[in-house]
């Protein structure tokens, strides 16, 4: 060991001062440069990665605005209120126009009222003269105006004098029930006149 | 000037040291750790002289020496030795003295002692050892010998203004009484009693007296002729002072020896007063004390057993030392790195969290504004929806009247055309009312009547009927017949 020590000693007396300082020098240039390439370059770019998703986390930090999603459920809870009751309203209004409509008994068109209308047919056939060959009730459904819809409709056809036909159909047209001839057709062939006509009636369906 | 407790010098039965004012004994076990110091015999003692150009490094000095020494100066190459020299500068040139004792007769030497020898710090023959008095007491007249005899060696030492320029072995009193052929013990005697004065001996001492002259005149011739060797080097023209130290003391009659052999120099004894220890130690460990001490002396070393340095005074374990410390160094960099990188993941994880933590806040609060916004628009939709409800109610309940009227307005239809038919006596075979909105006629009308349709017409535009329209008019037996439509 001491050999080795005088052997080393003795070389490092035969080297002059430069050598001598050279040997430092190089010490240093070696581990730092060992030092710096093998752990302190990768370290530094790690850190700087590091800085870096830091960095990017911040920005993403800064751009959540709690203020800002707050005001706007804020003011979507408000119009939502405010929605509300708008349909409120607006419901209160359908239910008052609804019980309106309801009023209006003639809407409703019902077995009864169908037949009542066709008893006072009977009966206004009788007064007018006329003679009332077929009466056809048959289902109907189409929408005429609004929320009326047409329910029934009826096929009439008679025979009598031309302005008894068209008295009779006048007294049809006086019920109270909601309906309409949609088509009258009179025709004659030297004989009393036929009448045919198509009677609907509309109501509001329940 | 003697240090206390500095050196030890090494005698053959036991070490000395100086301590306390005087010479003590000490134990190499104990006082081993001192500066050792020992006198080499001056029989051990190879010597030679060189010259060698001023260019000459002391490394070139050193190798060129020892190969010249060993060339040209009788030692056996088979051998090893100890080596070292003296160097003086002569003006052209450098003159080497060199010094050799081999390592055998060294190491013998060492283990001839009394006790154990681990390192020698300086190994030196006694002449050397009088620069250190020039050092110290005497003041140097410029060229100075000094003559040193004692019972086992003797020399002469040159001086140049206290510094080392040349020896010469001469006869020691052993070597006197060898060659004159009486005891050593006799011869030290009459020296000491009568020194060399011819009148102080008496007719029976007297052929001693011829028989120490003789071998002393030639020793003095020796002398002369070193003198006037190195004269031609060192340029001096006389010795100024010839000092004695025969055992510590002068020797009566020298000079007129030296005079006899044209040296006309004072010669006196190296020692005004007896030394505060016996000079045969003083002289030799004033000089171990002042190399100790670093002082600029004359060194001749020839150990061959030099302490072993110790391990902290190697330039190799200053140099691991010196990287040791770097590797710290960057060792505790990498650790303050290392610290600051955890810190940074520390603070990437802390921050991740936050972000995470504030990211799944506000996706609630997303979701919740989504939640809203879906609401508000199913609301949007919904209040259209009923708005247009409500829009169909009212229109329906304000059409209501109007579709309560509808029986008269085809009633008024029907009757406006029977009217205008009843006002131009015009017959229908067919009447079709289609909703309140148009009437067909099929009319029949006499042939001299049949302006009575156009009139019809005309009457039925200026009720406020849109459109009436006659087609398919035939005539036949004198009857008219027109299809005739009418639309409000």
């Amino acid at each position: 060991m001491r050999e080795k020590l005088d052997e080393f000693e003795e070389y490092f007396d035969s080297l002059d001062l430069k050598q001598y300082s050279a040997l430092y020098i190089a010490a240093v240039i070696l581990l730092g440069a060992t030092w710096f390439y093998f752990y302190f370059d990768d370290l530094q770019t790690d850190l700087q990665l590091k800085d870096q998703k830091i960095a990017q986390y911040k920005q993403k930090i800064q751009k959540i605005n709690f203020k800002l999603i707050n005001k706007k459920i804020l003011t979507k809870k408000s119009a939502i209120v405010k929605e509300r009751s708008n349909i409120a309203q607006i419901k209160s209004e359908i239910y008052q126009m609804d019980q309106k409509l309801r009023a209006e008994r003639f809407l409703s068109v019902t077995q009864k009222g169908v037949a009542t209308f066709v008893e006072r047919m009977l009966e206004s056939s009788l007064k007018k003269n006329i003679l009332i060959e077929t009466i056809e009730i048959k289902d109907f459904n189409a929408t005429y105006i609004g929320i009326l819809k047409g329910q029934r409709e009826m096929d009439v056809i008679a025979q009598g004098e031309f302005l008894n036909i068209v008295a009779f159909l006048r007294s049809l047209e006086e019920s109270i029930m909601l309906m309409g001839l949609s088509k009258v057709v009179v025709e004659t062939n030297g004989t009393k006149p036929v009448v045919h006509t198509n009677i609907k009636f509309y109501g509001i369906q329940k | 000037m003697l240090a206390e407790k500095k050196v030890l010098l090494l005698e053959k039965e036991k070490p000395f040291f100086f301590a306390n004012k005087q010479l003590e004994t000490g134990s190499y076990k104990n006082e081993g750790s001192l500066f050792s110091a020992l006198i080499l015999p001056l029989n051990f003692l190879h010597f030679h002289l060189v010259k060698l150009p001023l260019t000459s490094s002391d490394e070139d000095i050193a190798i060129q020496a020892e190969i010249q020494f060993y060339k040209e100066g009788g030692l056996n190459p088979d051998k090893e030795y100890v080596i070292d020299y003296i160097k003086n500068d002569i003006g052209e040139e450098y003159l080497i003295d060199l010094f050799a004792v081999e390592k055998s007769i060294f190491d013998e030497y060492i283990k001839s002692f009394t006790y154990e020898i681990t390192a020698v710090d300086l190994a030196f023959p006694r002449f050397i050892a009088y620069e250190a008095l020039y050092n110290e007491e005497i003041t140097s007249t410029g060229i100075e010998l000094i003559f040193h005899l004692s019972d086992t060696e003797a020399s002469v030492t040159l001086f140049s203004d206290g510094k080392y320029i040349g020896h010469r072995n001469v006869s020691s009193v052993e070597l006197i009484a060898k060659k004159v052929g009486i005891e050593q013990a006799k011869v030290k005697e009459l020296l000491e009693k009568n020194g060399l004065r011819q009148e102080n001996y008496s007719l029976d001492d007297m052929l001693f007296y011829n028989e120490i002259s003789a071998v002393l005149s030639k020793d003095i011739e020796k002398i002369v002729y070193l003198v006037n060797h190195r004269r031609r080097f060192f340029k001096f023209d006389t010795v100024n002072v010839i000092r004695v130290d025969f055992n510590g003391f002068g020797l009566d009659g020298l000079d007129t020896f030296f005079s006899n052999f044209g040296l006309e120099s004072k010669v006196i004894a190296l020692f005004d007063n007896e030394p505060v220890i016996p000079s045969y130690y003083y002289t030799p460990i004033l000089y171990a004390t002042a190399i100790a001490e670093q002082k600029d002396l004359t060194e001749i070393n020839l150990s061959a057993l030099k302490r072993k340095k110790p391990l902290l005074r190697y330039k190799i374990v200053h140099y691991i030392a010196f990287i040791l410390f770097l590797c710290i160094l960057l060792t505790s960099f990498s650790i303050y790195t290392e610290y600051e990188k955890s810190q940074k993941v520390l603070e990437l994880q802390q921050i991740e969290k936050r972000y995470k933590v504030k990211q799944t806040r506000y996706l609630k609060l997303v979701k919740a504004f989504k939640k809203f916004k879906k609401e508000y628009l199913e609301l949007i939709k919904e209040k259209e929806k009923r708005a247009d409800h409500l829009f169909v109610l009212e229109n329906t309940y304000n059409i209501l009247p109007l579709a309560a009227e509808l029986g008269h307005s085809r009633q008024k239809f029907m009757n406006d055309t029977l009217e205008v038919l009843k006002k131009y006596r015009l017959n229908v075979s067919r009447i079709e009312q289609s909703k309140d909105q148009e009437i067909e006629l099929l009319v029949i009308s006499l042939s001299q009547n049949r302006e009575g349709i156009a009139k019809f017409i005309q009457d039925m535009l200026q009720k406020g009927y849109s459109s009436v329209s006659t087609r398919k008019i035939s005539f036949e037996k004198g009857l008219y017949k027109s299809l005739i439509r009418i639309k409000k």
